[in-house]
Formats: structure tokens, sequence, C-alpha cells
């Protein structure tokens, strides 16, 4: 159990590749954090600089109140799950879960203690006598994470765990290893490229972005209020909406106009636009903040219409895709609405969960 | 089911077929079956009629062979040289491709073209600096000599085997070994080596044989002998002023045999392993 803590942090491989230039990072005792971000933004590296796997280049690393950018891996007192779990191929499962142990002379009767005691939490005893060889992907990532939890670690990195597994055993190990960080009441730090294990897993999520942190907060204010352009896209399936607007003064108060339609902004974000007068903005919308139900249409304020092009029946929801003013749009609506392609729907469009971004910062300007 | 019978023309491209593997296999064998059958004759049976069976198999041959050439003395060592040799040439490459797998360090690529370069260097151009050198080191005529130069001479295989096994090996594997406490020492004999297992038998198996049948070096190196190896037994038998060819053949039978042993035990490891990294699993 421990914090850790990035500091200034800089990353230069051999070669001169700069992959971060300056990372701040507190990430708390107990905490389970997400580095979230797409493919080569240096997630693997920051939590390999956390392994010690990889030299720091700059700046000061902490687990604990300690300074570690000098200590080797052993000594961090830390576990990790590889993604293609590295699991040892000549030793039984039990010798795998072992290894670390026996690196620290532990007592026999202990290290079988705890080896069955990990085992049967993750439902593995009856696997301890086969080698990796025989075993299904599921089951080989169960191993590397009792692998990792015997030690009782100080801290739990995950790259990327569940990546190699099909989609239904993916959803299984990932409330798994939530319940396990539950159980184990250690600090996790867990990187994936798929912003769905980072919504259901994390207590903070960290979006990076070409080794830059865009923005550190709980799934839910992420979602809710997204920092910046990336982020808005990035967080959240499907996609947020962009689209090009324009901020215009009517009778005294801004409004968003997109095409043919002026959305009104609620009278508390006002000041947030102070400024933007004619100014053109990008404007964010998620596709279930559109309503098409009956009820919202009555209000006329913020209705706009789309053309349907497709409509996806999911089961629950119907996804519609289709052009409202020039812009592609998708839109979630529950699925007893029916609209064949080529009709007009009209949408109620909900104006408190509009955001908006500034078009040459890309930052947004009011969620 | 009639797609599944063979046309008359595919029943003649199979028979042909395995015409043309049996002729295959009668050209490799031939020469080491006849010697074999050759070591049970007498010398008129093998002047008179060279491809007959034996009449009645004897073991006059390898009698002869015993007390013609000290043979049994060069069988020890021959074993003790060749299996210390090749014990020390894996050990020594398995760490040095190791190094060369996964460290980077100035000067590592040159230094490992000119290892390798050693390949293309044709062993008689090595006889004289190798024999000065053995020679100065007063090791001539010893076992120890052998032993230094058959490690030697293994080198350029058994480096490329070998750091082609450690590539091969995912580097996840060192640092799960890493982070469970491991060091660096550890983590190679631990985890590293028993990984390159296919590696290290097919460079030890091809050692073994390079050093087992290896004729130059023992001659130039040796005298007398405290460290003669098998295949110079076999001179005894071309120098005397009537051949005893049964002898002959019975000392040649018993200096291949642990070879074909050897490789038919390890053949399959051997295969795969040169093969190993074409294509990928
Ligand atoms: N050993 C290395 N040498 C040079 N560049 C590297 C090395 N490892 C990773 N990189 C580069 O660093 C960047 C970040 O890599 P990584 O941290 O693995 O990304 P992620 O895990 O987010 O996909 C990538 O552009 C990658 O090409
Ligand atoms: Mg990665």
């Amino acid at each position: 159990m421990a914090s850790i803590t990035l500091k200034h942090i800089q990353k230069v491989y051999p070669g001169g590749v700069k992959v971060i230039e300056d990372l701040n990072l507190e990430i708390q005792d107990r905490e389970f954090i997400v580095l979230v971000g797409p493919s080569g933004c240096g997630k693997s590296t920051t939590l390999r600089m956390i392994a010690g796997l990889e030299e720091v280049s700059g700046g000061e690393l902490y687990i604990g109140d300690r300074l570690v950018n000098e200590v080797v891996p052993k000594e961090r007192d830390i576990a990790m799950v590889f993604q293609n779990y590295a699991l040892y191929p000549h030793m039984t499962v039990y010798k795998n879960m072992a290894f670390a142990l026996k690196l620290r002379k532990t007592d026999k009767a202990l290290i079988d203690q705890k080896v069955h005691e990990a085992a049967r939490i993750l439902d593995i005893e009856h696997l301890l006598n086969r080698k990796p060889r025989a075993l299904s992907g599921g089951q080989r990532q169960r191993v590397a994470l009792g692998r990792a939890m015997v030690r009782d670690p100080k801290v739990f990195l995950l790259d990327e765990p569940l990546s190699n597994l099909d989609a239904k055993l993916r959803t299984q190990m990932r409330t798994e290893i939530t319940k396990l960080h539950k159980r184990l009441q250690t600090t996790f730090v867990y990187v994936t490229h798929d912003q769905t294990e980072a919504m259901t897993m994390g207590d903070r999520i960290v979006v990076m972005k070409e080794g830059v942190i865009q923005q550190v907060d709980t799934p839910q204010n992420l979602y809710d209020a997204p920092c910046n352009l990336f982020v808005a896209g990035f967080i959240g399936s499907p996609q947020m909406n962009f689209m090009d607007a324009q901020v215009r003064l009517r009778d005294g108060k801004y409004v968003v106009a997109l095409g043919p339609y002026e959305l009104p902004v609620s009278p508390e974000k006002q000041a947030a636009l102070e400024g933007y007068d004619g100014k053109n903005v990008t404007l964010g919308i998620r596709p279930e903040d559109f309503h098409a139900e009956g009820a919202l249409l009555a209000d006329g304020d913020c209705i706009v219409e789309m053309q349907v092009d497709i409509a996806e029946l999911m089961g629950a929801d119907t996804y519609f895709h289709g052009v409202c003013a020039g812009t592609q749009l998708n839109v979630r609506a529950p699925s007893h609405i029916h609209a064949p392609a080529g009709s007009l729907l009209r949408l109620a469009v909900d104006c408190k969960k509009m955001h908006l971004f500034d078009q040459e910062s890309q930052q947004a300007i009011l969620n | 089911m009639s797609h599944m019978q063979m046309t008359t023309k595919e029943r003649v491209l199979c028979v042909l077929k395995y015409l043309f593997l049996a002729l295959c296999v009668f050209v490799a064998l031939f020469p080491i079956i006849w010697v074999i059958m050759s070591s049970f004759k007498t010398n008129a049976e093998i002047l008179s009629n060279g491809v007959a069976l034996p009449k009645t198999p004897s073991l006059t041959g390898y009698r002869n062979a015993l007390t013609i050439s000290p043979i049994l003395n060069y069988f020890g060592h021959s074993i003790i040289i060749t299996t210390v040799s090749t014990v020390l040439n894996v050990l020594f490459l398995a760490m040095a491709a190791y190094v060369f797998a996964r460290c980077r360090f100035r000067g590592r690529d040159v230094l490992y073209f000119i290892l390798s370069l050693a390949m293309v260097i044709p062993m008689t151009a090595l006889l004289h600096p190798v024999y000065s050198v053995i020679q100065a080191l007063g090791l001539y005529d010893t076992k120890t000599g052998l032993i230094l130069v058959y490690t030697a001479l293994n080198l350029p295989m058994s480096l490329l085997i070998l750091r082609g096994t450690f590539l091969s090996i995912p580097r996840a594997l060192e640092e799960a070994a890493y982070v469970d406490g491991a060091g660096f020492v550890r983590t190679f004999f631990q985890i590293m080596l028993p990984c390159a297992k296919g590696g290290l038998t097919s460079a030890a198996v091809l050692a073994f044989l390079q050093s087992w049948n290896e004729f130059t070096f023992a001659l130039v190196l040796t005298s007398g002998q405290d460290a003669r190896t098998l295949p110079l037994s076999l001179s005894y038998f071309t120098a005397q002023f009537s051949f005893d060819y049964p002898a002959m053949f019975a000392a040649v039978t018993i200096a291949v045999i642990p070879s074909i042993i050897v490789f038919a035990v390890f053949q399959e490891q051997v295969v795969s392993s040169l093969t190993a990294g074409s294509v990928k699993e």
C-alpha cells in the first residue's frame, strides 16, 4: 500500500525520441487509477518507469515517500501483470506463483498457504500442477494475476492485461479485477487503450495523448465535463457529436447558432461565453443528449431536425445516423422510436448538456 | 467418394515419388551400411565380393581393431574432450549470446560481425596460428589444448543459434522475473536458460558432432598417446602393409555410432531450431 508521485517526469528513449516531456501525477494510496489514451501515447512507458523497467530521464518518482529513480525493480515492492501474461513456460502454475516468494526466502509452509489462497480466490486451484502451455488465455491471465497477488505488493501495475482475451471474457475479467482491487486494498495502476475499461474500472482516469496528460478525473466528471476536444471525443461510446456552430448575442443573451437553429445557453453558463460573440466554436453533444420522445418535443426552444440515413437497432436502444444542419450526427434513442431512412426526425437537444470548445485552443469553453 | 480415389496418373506419380525417395535414402545410407556390414566379414570376402552379405558374421574385425590400434583409449579421450568442450562451448556462448541479444553497448554489432566472420574462415587457415598458440601455452599434446580449440572452433555456429534463440524469447519474461525480485544472473540461469532449451540442445549437438569427427587439429596438436582422439585411430589401419579391411571398418563403425545415436535422439530439436524464426508461431 503506497501512494505514487510523479514530478516533472521525462522520458527520452535511446536515439533521442522524447516520449514524455513533463508529466505530473499524484496517485493516492489504495486508488484504482487508469491510464488511458490511444496507442503510442506513452502509457506503457509511464507504467514501466513506475515499475523500474525503464529509466527515468528526468524528474522525480516517489513510491510512498521514497524516491525510487535509481531503485531496481526488485526493491520497489511492486507487482506487474503483462499484456501477454509473461508466465515462465518451464514452471508449473504453482511454481510460477511461488517464484517471487521463494526469492524472498519465505517459509515453505507460508508460500504454500499464500499460493493456495490466491488460487482459491482466482478459482485456479485445480490448475496448480499444469504448465502455462496447457492453459487457456483466461486461465493464464488469472495465473498472472495470482503471481502478482501472492506477494502482497505495495503497488499493482497492469499493462493492458485484458487485450488478448475475447470480448466476453474481457467483460468478465473486468469485474473480477475490480473486485480484486476492493479485496486487496492496494494501489492499482492500470493501462488500457479502451475507454470502456477505463470508465468501468477506474476510481480516477488519466487521459493521455502524445505523452501529455490531458485530464485527470473521476469517470463521471470526465464524461460530464471533458476539458478539451480530445478528451470529449475519446471518452464515451458512441462518440460525442461535433458540429461547427457560432456564438451570437440575442436580446442580451448568448445563444449557439447551428445552421438555421439557435440553441439557448442556460443563465448560469452565460458568463463563460463573454467575448465569444460572433465567434465560431465547436459544439459537442453526446448521442444520448438528443431526445426524440414526444413529451420533450413540446418545448419549442431546442428543437432540431435530422434527415435519417440509417437506423441501427441495438436492442434497448436504436442508433440513428443522419445529417442535421449540414453535419453528420449520431443519435441514440429508445427503441420504440421509429424513423425509416430518408425521413425527418425531430429532436429535442438537452441544452444543459451542451459542450462548447474553442476552435483554436481546442479547450472547453463550457460544459 | 469418387474424388477420394486416385486416378491412374496420380497413382503412377505417387509410385515414382516413393521410388525417388527410396533412391535418395539408398544413396545416403549405402556407404554406412556397407561399412557396418563389411566389418563383420573377412578380408577375403570383402575383396572377392564387395556387396554380398557376410557368410558367417564374425567379430574378428572388432577383435583385430582393438589389438592393432589403441582404439579404446582414443575412444575415452574423444568422450572426455568432446563432452567437456561441448559443455564449455554451450555454457560460455549462451552467456555471450544472451548479452548480444539483450544488452546495448558500443561496438556490439561490430563485435558480433567479427565473431561470425570466423564461420567463413577455412579451418586449414587456422592450423598454423592455432598450433603456435597452443605450443606457446604449453598445451601441445594435452587434452586441455584440444578442449580449448574445440570450444572455440564451434563458436560462430553456437553463437548464431543461441543468439537467435534468445531473441525469440519475449522480453516480458525477464521483466517479470526482475519485478518478481530476481537479479540479472538469476534471471539468466533460472528463467532464460530453461526457456532456451531447444537452442541449447541443438547448439550442443552440432558442437558435439563437430568435435567428435574433427581430424585435422587432433592430428596437428597431438603427438603421443595421451590426447589422441578416435578419428586418428583410423590411420593405424591404412598405415599397415597389408590392409585389414574388416578391422578398419570395425573401427569406423565404433567411431560413427555415437554420432548417429546423438543425432537420432536430438534430431527433431536440431532441425526445428535451425529453422526457428522462419515461421512465426
Ligand atoms: N524502447 C523504445 N525505444 C524507442 N522508442 C520507444 C521504445 N518503446 C516505446 N517507444 C516509443 O514511445 C512511444 C510510447 O510508447 P508506449 O509507452 O509503448 O505507448 P502506449 O503504451 O501508450 O501504446 C511510442 O511512440 C513508441 O514508439
Ligand atoms: Mg502499451
